[in-house]
């Protein structure tokens, strides 16, 4: 057939071999550079300056939180008698306590057991609540009914319940605070979760991977939760100074983490009797408290900006 | 973005106001103080305000065996006998008493001319019937084992026997006869517990109750109920038919109900009260050295116990050297600002050494030495040189502020002292006490407060049949201890009685199955103006004696 068009593909001219030239080339290129979803968001992200001093001043907290209790002189729970109740000076930058305990390390020290909750109790109900969240949206029908009344059930019960029931037979430390919040915090998230997967879960790509013939859980986990995965990040990025509130409220009314450790809620409560004699005491902490959940909350707010293509400016 | 700018703005500046409007209220202490001071005295009545943490529980004396209503009632009623205006023990309802040989029956002549609140007369009668009334099973008084003491009492508030067979009889209108089930040294100082007042039968019985109004209300003390305001305040105003009316100095005394310690302080500091006697930490420390800050020994210990059944802690030698290794000022001046005396031994101080008139502590002097080397000799001769191979120990405590503290220095200078680690559990109080008695713990805190001045009310704390659920101490010189102290319950001698005491005490030292840190002590915060108001050896506050100065 070749043949008789009359080309010899063997005894090709070089006329016909000539390479395109510039111009020609970029006639098919796309001009900007290809730019992936995440990419984008950091873009969007890195202009939001209040969310980006959050997020220098979370790194900058979790850092001293890991660092200043390895490298300071003093250790959260040493006493030193001879230098209780010391404003704050050169030696001790946040001063004493009542048992001359270092503040700056013991605020960090806070500061270490305050993040980590807040991270964990977050990660832990971000797992829990997309897995269920997504099942029962997914499913629908009565698995949803039945899912989503187990929800309204446990949201009615009052939270600090059960968690002095659980404080109460697991003894009060860290993995029992943890354990307590996880009871309830992930129905937020699993809530929200639900209603994302069920508008998604109609649509053209769901069907399309159901066609191809792959599972249901397969379509849930590779196409559903990553496409709602914008809104689950905001959640749990607030998810997270909540936890922290929630830690510094329970060790307040002393059902938290126990002695000599020290959160910073137990050291606001620790520094209440001496508010109005040692005011320096309560500021550290306080200031830690607030100073990271702003900080939070303005990565939430720039996080929720930056993952929306529908907020888009 | 600009809206969200704006809302940061204004939680920073109420924030910020908020701080800066807490301390500025602590700077007009002194001139409102001084202004209430003119207003009071306006009126030409001297009225107290005294502000109290919680309400009387009851205001029944029958009825008693708290802590708060004790302190009203003390005010409103007097027994044959009453705590005076310098602590000690002074005449009430009673003129003279005599004791019978064996110590058993005790027959007291009243004063003339007692009259209740209401104007009728006060008999010997009145006695017996509140006796034998608090006493009936039907009353079901949980102060009922207070009258244990007379004969045949515990039995018929179990309703084994009658009420004619209980001992205490009326002889006639102005004499009592009182027979007891034991010699009881400090039976004098039992009269002038609120169980022990006299109610006037008419009253009680009366169909209306008698307690919830100041028209209803009879009484024989300093005060009388004018008017009740439930969670509020009560106003009580001198008795004209007190019989020693002529001592009371003050009009009229206002209860002023106010829970929160803080919120007491900050009452006190604006003048609106004279008195508050749940003095916060904030208050010690604000008016720690001042002469409105008064402090009461009260006849009581703040001790931890071992528990002594678990396998480190039987040694006498490891208990011996944890008690040594603490520098009880230091912990004091640490985490108590109300500045207790530490204890060197565990029978406080303001108790008589028998009848000797002096005092039982100066007596017997301290028991404990405190030395961190010879603790961690005996802590190395017990196997464990510089706490090696000894296990953690879970000492466990309540929730609050103070013995948190309290528990975290412990901790500190076992460790730094003698190597050994601790690990501090706390429990809400009402958990704490279920796990006490369960026995989970190495090391708990405790405490008592005694009833009477005897060192019986100390001591027999560690009855054998106590420790089972505290201290768990048992063996030979545990039972020896016992029997001396069970001895003591019918010797009448108080001398022999007394170097009983001071020989249980010291097994109980040699062997120091508890960890004494200091006697107990209370407090008032008074207005200077007020004078003469005193809190007895128990901690019950006694305004019957105050006065304000003009």
């Amino acid at each position: 057939m070749m043949e008789e068009k009359g080309i010899d593909l063997e005894n090709l001219s070089d006329e016909l071999l000539q390479p395109l030239s510039q111009e020609e080339r970029n006639t098919e290129e796309i001009s900007r550079e290809s730019v992936s979803y995440w990419k984008n968001c950091w873009r969007r992200f890195r202009k939001d300056k209040l969310a980006m001093t959050g997020l220098i001043i979370l790194i900058i907290m979790t850092l001293l939180a890991i660092f200043v209790p390895i490298f300071s002189p003093y250790t959260y729970d040493q006493t030193d008698f001879l230098a209780m109740l010391q404003w704050p000076s050169a030696k001790h930058w946040f001063g004493t306590d009542k048992m001359g305990r270092d503040i700056f390390v013991r605020t960090m020290y806070g500061a270490r057991i305050s993040l980590s909750i807040g991270f964990a109790a977050a990660a832990i109900n971000m797992v829990i609540g997309v897995l269920y969240g997504g099942i029962s949206g997914y499913l629908g029908g009565k698995v949803d009914l039945v899912m989503m009344r187990i929800v309204d059930i446990l949201t009615g019960v009052p939270s600090l319940l059960y968690i002095i029931l659980i404080m109460m037979f697991l003894g009060s430390n860290v993995q029992s605070i943890l354990i307590a919040m996880c009871m309830t915090y992930w129905i937020t998230t699993a809530r929200m979760v639900r209603s994302q997967i069920f508008t998604l879960r109609g649509q053209d790509f769901a069907l399309a991977g159901k066609v191809i013939g792959e599972t249901k859980w397969q379509i849930l986990i590779r196409h559903l939760i990553p496409n709602s995965m914008g809104s689950i990040i905001v959640t749990v990025t607030f998810l997270i100074p909540s936890a922290i509130f929630q830690e510094a409220f329970l060790s307040f009314l002393g059902i938290g983490i126990q002695v000599p450790m020290a959160s910073w809620g137990t050291l606001a409560n620790d520094a209440i009797e001496y508010l109005f004699t040692y005011p320096y005491q309560m500021l550290f902490p306080a200031a830690a408290i607030s100073i990271t959940i702003f900080a939070l909350n303005f990565i939430g707010d720039g996080l929720r900006d930056a993952l929306d293509p529908r907020l888009k400016k | 973005m600009k809206k969200k700018k704006a809302i940061s703005l204004l939680l920073c500046t109420a924030m910020a106001a908020g701080v800066l409007s807490g301390f500025a209220g602590n700077e007009d202490t002194t001139a409102s103080v001084e202004k209430n001071a003119t207003e009071t005295t306006k009126e030409g009545e001297k009225v107290l305000k005294f502000s109290i943490s919680a309400e009387p529980e009851t205001l029944d004396p029958g009825m008693n065996n708290y802590t708060n209503s004790s302190t009203v009632l003390q005010n409103l009623f007097m027994g044959l006998y009453q705590v005076g205006p310098d602590g000690a023990l002074t005449n009430g309802c009673a003129e003279s008493y005599t004791m019978s040989e064996d110590g058993l029956t005790y027959t007291f002549t009243l004063k003339d001319g007692l009259k209740w609140s209401d104007g009728s007369d006060l008999t010997a009668g009145d006695f017996e019937y509140a006796w034998k009334r608090a006493l009936a099973p039907d009353t079901a008084s949980p102060g009922a084992w207070y009258l244990y003491y007379i004969k045949n009492g515990e039995q018929y508030n179990s309703g084994e026997v009658s009420a004619d067979e209980v001992g205490v009889k009326a002889l006639d209108d102005k004499t009592l006869e009182v027979t007891l089930e034991n010699p009881t040294s400090y039976f004098l100082d039992l009269t002038a517990v609120s169980v022990f007042f006299p109610v006037k039968q008419e009253t009680v019985e009366a169909e209306e109750p008698w307690t919830k109004s100041g028209d209803t209300y009879v009484c024989n003390g300093a005060f009388k109920i004018e008017e009740i305001n439930p969670q509020e305040s009560y106003i009580l105003v001198k008795n004209e038919n007190y019989a020693y009316a002529d001592d009371v100095k003050l009009d009229e005394v206002d209860l002023i109900l106010i829970e929160s310690a803080e919120a007491a302080l900050s009452a006190f500091n604006a003048g609106e009260v004279d008195m508050i006697d749940t003095v916060s930490t904030q208050g010690l420390t604000q008016y720690a050295g001042s002469e409105e800050l008064k402090s009461f020994d009260l006849i009581g210990t703040y001790y931890y116990d071992f528990n002594c059944s678990k396998e480190a802690l039987s040694d006498a030698r490891v208990r011996k050297a944890l008690s040594m290794a603490l520098d009880r000022e230091t912990l004091l001046m640490a985490v108590n600002p109300s500045n207790p005396k530490p204890a060197y031994a565990f029978v406080p101080y303001g108790i008589p050494y028998g009848d000797t008139g002096e005092e039982y502590r100066d007596v017997v002097g301290d028991l404990i030495t405190e030395d961190v080397e010879a603790a961690k000799e005996l802590l190395a001769e017990a196997g464990y040189p510089n706490g090696e191979g000894f296990p953690t120990l879970t000492l466990i405590t309540q929730n609050s502020q103070d013995k948190k503290d309290t528990a975290q220095v412990m901790q500190a200078m076992w460790k730094q002292n003698l190597g050994v680690n601790v690990e501090i559990v706390t429990y809400e109080s009402k958990v704490y006490w279920d796990e006490q008695k369960a026995g989970n713990f190495d090391i708990c805190y405790d405490g008592w407060t005694g009833d009477y001045p005897d060192p019986s009310t100390n001591l027999e704390c560690f009855l054998a049949s106590r420790n089972e659920t505290q201290c768990r101490w048992s063996g030979e010189l545990a039972d020896q201890y016992n029997s001396l102290l069970l001895e003591n319950r019918s010797l009448i001698d108080a001398n022999e009685r007394a170097a009983n005491f001071e020989e249980a005490e010291k097994i109980l030292m040699e062997e120091m199955p508890i960890i004494p840190l200091y006697y107990r002590n209370a407090q008032l915060l008074i207005n200077t103006r007020v004078t003469g108001v005193i809190k007895s050896y128990i901690g019950h506050t006694l305004f019957k004696y105050g006065d304000i100065q003009e």
